[in-house]
C-alpha cells in the first residue's frame, strides 16, 4: 500500500541520488537520469559508448550511491558461463566425503557490471539471459534466485568490431534501455580533467539502500496511466512493425523487425518512474516521446535501405514519434524539444 | 462531472466555439446551396428567387444543428485534452478518467491537476480557447463560398425582376409553336391547310393557291412565285397573302393567243390516266390539241396541243381524243408553272385517297372538279 509518505520520499531519494552521482560523474545527465529511471523501473540497461567516456565510473558511482554489492565481470573471449554464474565444486565435508558445493559466480551480486559484454562468446553472453529476466540462475538442474533487487548494467564498444559478438535479439530484448554514452562537451572535460588532478577517489555517498530502491519501484508502479497516453506508447511500439496495421512508414522502409513486447511493457514502467521523477503523478506524451529512444533503438532490427542510407534507429525513432504525433493530433508543444531537435538533425542529413 | 465550477470557464469557451464553428459551417452549406440554386434559377430562367433564400436558409440551420449536435459539441473529455494542451502534461485527462480512484497516487494527481488548472491565467485561457477556432484556410473557403451564394442569389434576382438579362440555356423563352398563315385577299383560294401551327423549326404541310376563273397566280406576298409551297424550317410566326390578278378577255390577251399546233402530243397508252407532253410550239398560238386517243369512258387521255403563254399547250383528250379546248387560266399559274404538274400531284393524293376507301376531302374534290370543270 503506497503511502503519501511514499511518495515524498520517492522525490526526496531522487534528488539525494542525482546529487551524490553528481559528485564524480560530470555531465552526461541524460544517461545518469535514464539510468536510474531503469533502476527503479527494474530494467536492465546497455551503455554504449566509446572508452574513456565514463560508463564503467558510472555504474561503480551507482552501486555505491544505492549502497548495493556490486559485481563486475570483465567479458572476453574465452571468458565462460561458468565464470559468471559459478559451478560446483568438490569438497569434502565434515566427514570426509566428496560432496558437491556450488560456488557463486560474480552474478550473484545487486548490480552487474557486465564490462564490454560483446567480447564474451555468445554461449557466454547466453549465461546472462536467465538472470536478466528471470533473475535466476540455473546450474546443474538447481535454480538459485537472484537477490533483489537485480541489474545488469552491460557496456560495450561501437567501434571496436574485431573479435566481438554482436549481442543476439534475444539478449538484447532483455535490456530495458540501450544508452548511447556521448562523449563530455567542451566544459563537461574541462570540470572531468580538473577533478580528476585533485584525486581519482570517489566520493559518492549512498542516498538510498535496495529496501528503498523497490519501494520505489512499488510507488512507480501505482502511477495512472490515461488511456489516450496508453494508445499512444502502445501504437509508438506497434509502429516499429513492418508489417503491423499502425506501421509507419519509416518502419516499412527502414526496418525489418520491429520492437516486441517487452518493450511496450518497458516503456510505460519506465514513463511511470520518469513522470514521478518530474513531480508528476500521470505519464504524459512526453515521457513517452523522451523514453521512445533508449527502449525501442535496440529493439529494432533495421533493414539493408537504412544502412544504405546511414538511417539511425534513433532517426527512425524520430521519424515514428513524428507520424503517431499526428495520428493523434498532438500539438506541437506536446512533442519535446528533442524530437524536434532529431528531425532537424535528421532532415539536415538528408 | 465533478469540479464543475473550476472546468465552467472551460466549457463555457469551448461551447462558444462549437456554436461558433458550427454556425460558419452552416452559413457556408446554406451560401453552397444558395448558390447552386441561384444558378439554376439564373440560367434556366426560373422564377425561385424566395425558394432558393428559404432554402438557403433552411440547410444553413439543420447543418448548423447538425454540426453542434455530433461533431463539434465538446464532451467533458475533449475539454481535458485541450485543457492539457496548454501544457499540463495529460494530468486533466487522467485526473478526468480516474475521477473515482479513492488509492493515494489518484488523490496526489488530482490534486496536482486542479493546482495546475487553477493557476492558469485567464489570458491564456483566452488564447488556447478561442471562440473562432477555424483554420485560416478554412475560414476563407467559407467566406468565399458564401459571398458567392450570396452574390449569386443577387444575380438570379435581378435577372428574375427583368434588369440583367438572362442565358436561357435551355431555350425555355422559346415559342412552343409557330403559327403559319396563308391568306388570300381576292381572285382564287388556298388548297391546303391555310393555318397551322408548328414545332418551331419543323416545315409546314404544303398549300397551294389557286385562281378563280378569270383571275391568275401571281406571287405570294413575300415574293415567291410559286403556287404551291411548304415553308421549310420556319422558326417565326408567319403571315403570308397569295395575290391574283385579274385577267382580261382572251381574246384580248395577246399572251393566250390563238395559234396553230404544229406539234403532236404524244399519247402513251400505258400512262392512260396523266401523259405529260410536250411539244415545241409557237408562241402565242393556242390551237387545237394534238391527235389524242384518250380512253373516253374516263376521259383521260390526253391530247397534246400547243398554245400558252411558253408553247406548251395543254390539250385534254376527250372521249374521242379531239384536242382540248383552252382556258385562260388553266394552262399556266402565275405565267410560268404548268398548272398541270400541281393537278397531278393532287390528283395522285386523291386517286391515293379514293383507293384507300376513305372520302375525298371537299377542298381537293373542289380543286379536281374544279381543274376539270376549267377545261
Amino acid at each position: 500500500m503506497v503511502t503519501e509518505q511514499n511518495v515524498q520520499q520517492f522525490s526526496k531519494q531522487c534528488e539525494n541520488i542525482f546529487t551524490q552521482i553528481r559528485r564524480d560523474v560530470i555531465g552526461q545527465n541524460d544517461v545518469v537520469e535514464n539510468t536510474i529511471i531503469a533502476m527503479i523501473a527494474g530494467g536492465n540497461v546497455l551503455l554504449e559508448g566509446v572508452p574513456g567516456v565514463g560508463k564503467t565510473r558510472l555504474v561503480r558511482t551507482l552501486g555505491r550511491v544505492f549502497d548495493l554489492p556490486f559485481s563486475r565481470i570483465q567479458f572476453t573471449p574465452d571468458l565462460m558461463p561458468a565464470d559468471v554464474t559459478g559451478t560446483n565444486i568438490i569438497e569434502k565435508d565434515d566427514k570426509g566425503n566428496s560432496v558437491y558445493n556450488f560456488q557463486p559466480g560474480p552474478i550473484f551480486s545487486n548490480i552487474i557490471l557486465a564490462d564490454e559484454i560483446n567480447r564474451a562468446t555468445p554461449k557466454t553472453q547466453s549465461a546472462l539471459l536467465e538472470a536478466m529476466q528471470e533473475h535466476t540462475v540455473t546450474v546443474m538442474g538447481v535454480s538459485r534466485k537472484m537477490a533483489e533487487p537485480f541489474f545488469v548494467l552491460a557496456t560495450q564498444n561501437p567501434v571496436e568490431q574485431d573479435g566481438t559478438y554482436p549481442l543476439p535479439e534475444a539478449q538484447m530484448d532483455r535490456f530495458m534501455f540501450k544508452l548511447l554514452v556521448p562523449n563530455p562537451s567542451l566544459d563537461e572535460l574541462k570540470a572531468i580533467v580538473t577533478m580528476t588532478q585533485k584525486t581519482m577517489a570517489e566520493v559518492a555517498e549512498p542516498a538510498c539502500n535496495g529496501e528503498q530502491l523497490l519501494e520505489m519501484r512499488t510507488t512507480a508502479n501505482q502511477l495512472f496511466v490515461a488511456d489516450e497516453v496508453l494508445d499512444y506508447a502502445m501504437t509508438l511500439c506497434s509502429a516499429t512493425h513492418p508489417d503491423s496495421q499502425c506501421a509507419s512508414q519509416a518502419a516499412k522502409k527502414y526496418v525489418r523487425l520491429g520492437a516486441s513486447p517487452r518493450a511496450g511493457q518497458a516503456l510505460i514502467s519506465a514513463a511511470k518512474v520518469r513522470a514521478l521523477i518530474k513531480g508528476r503523478f500521470n505519464v504524459s506524451f512526453e515521457d513517452l516521446n523522451v523514453l521512445a529512444y533508449p527502449v525501442l533503438r535496440h529493439r529494432m532490427k533495421m533493414s539493408f535501405e537504412s544502412v544504405a542510407e546511414r538511417i539511425t534507429p534513433d532517426d527512425v525513432i524520430t521519424m515514428i514519434i513524428d507520424e503517431v504525433s499526428k495520428k493523434f493530433n498532438l500539438t506541437k508543444s506536446e512533442n519535446i524539444e528533442k524530437t524536434e531537435e532529431k528531425k532537424s538533425k535528421f532532415g539536415k542529413k538528408k | 462531472m465533478k469540479n464543475n465550477q473550476l472546468f465552467k470557464v472551460y466549457k463555457k469557451r469551448m461551447t462558444l466555439s462549437a456554436v461558433v464553428s458550427s454556425i460558419c459551417l452552416g452559413l457556408a452549406a446554406g451560401g453552397l446551396t444558395a448558390f447552386i440554386l441561384a444558378l439554376v434559377a439564373f440560367l434556366f430562367s426560373i422564377d425561385m428567387l424566395w425558394v432558393t433564400i428559404g432554402v438557403a436558409i433552411g440547410v444553413a440551420v439543420v447543418v448548423a444543428v447538425l454540426l453542434y449536435l455530433f461533431k463539434f459539441r465538446p464532451t467533458d473529455r475533449e475539454i481535458m485534452r485541450r485543457i492539457d494542451r496548454m501544457g499540463l502534461e495529460e494530468r486533466a485527462v487522467t485526473m478526468y478518467e480516474y475521477m473515482d480512484e479513492t488509492s493515494v497516487i489518484a488523490k496526489l494527481q488530482r490534486e496536482d491537476a486542479v493546482k495546475r488548472i487553477e493557476s492558469v491565467d485567464n489570458e491564456k485561457i483566452k488564447k488556447s480557447f478561442p471562440a473562432f477556432n477555424l483554420k485560416k484556410g478554412t475560414a476563407i473557403v467559407l467566406s468565399v463560398v458564401l459571398v458567392l451564394g450570396l452574390g449569386m442569389t443577387v444575380v438570379s434576382g435581378l435577372s428574375q425582376a427583368g434588369l440583367l438579362p438572362s442565358p436561357d440555356i435551355d431555350g425555355s423563352n422559346k415559342k412552343l409553336f409557330v403559327s403559319v398563315s396563308y391568306q388570300v385577299e381576292e381572285g382564287g383560294e388556298i388548297l391546303g391547310e391555310t393555318d397551322q401551327l408548328i414545332d418551331p423549326g419543323a416545315d409546314t404541310t404544303p398549300v397551294v393557291a389557286v385562281a378563280e376563273d378569270g383571275w391568275v397566280f401571281v406571287r405570294w406576298s413575300d415574293g415567291n412565285r410559286m403556287p404551291d409551297r411548304s415553308d421549310v424550317g420556319v422558326n417565326e410566326d408567319l403571315v403570308v397573302t397569295a395575290i391574283f390578278e385579274e385577267l382580261d378577255t382572251g381574246e384580248d390577251d395577246p399572251d393566250i393567243d390563238e395559234g396553230a399546233s404544229d406539234s403532236e402530243g404524244d399519247y402513251d397508252p400505258n400512262i392512260p390516266e396523266s401523259n405529260e407532253s410536250e411539244g415545241a410550239g409557237n408562241q402565242g398560238e393556242g390551237g387545237d390539241g394534238g391527235e389524242g386517243n384518250g380512253d373516253g369512258s374516263t376521259g383521260e387521255g390526253s391530247g397534246s396541243g400547243q398554245g400558252g403563254q411558253e408553247g406548251q399547250g395543254n390539250g385534254n383528250g376527250q372521249g374521242d381524243g379531239a384536242g382540248g379546248s383552252w382556258s385562260s387560266n388553266n394552262w399556266v399559274i402565275d405565267g410560268e408553272t404548268d398548272y398541270r404538274d400541281v393537278f397531278e400531284m393532287y390528283y395522285d393524293m386523291a386517286m391515293e385517297i379514293i383507293n384507300s376507301g376513305e372520302e375525298l376531302p371537299p377542298e381537293l374534290k373542289a380543286f379536281i372538279e374544279g381543274y376539270f370543270g376549267s377545261l
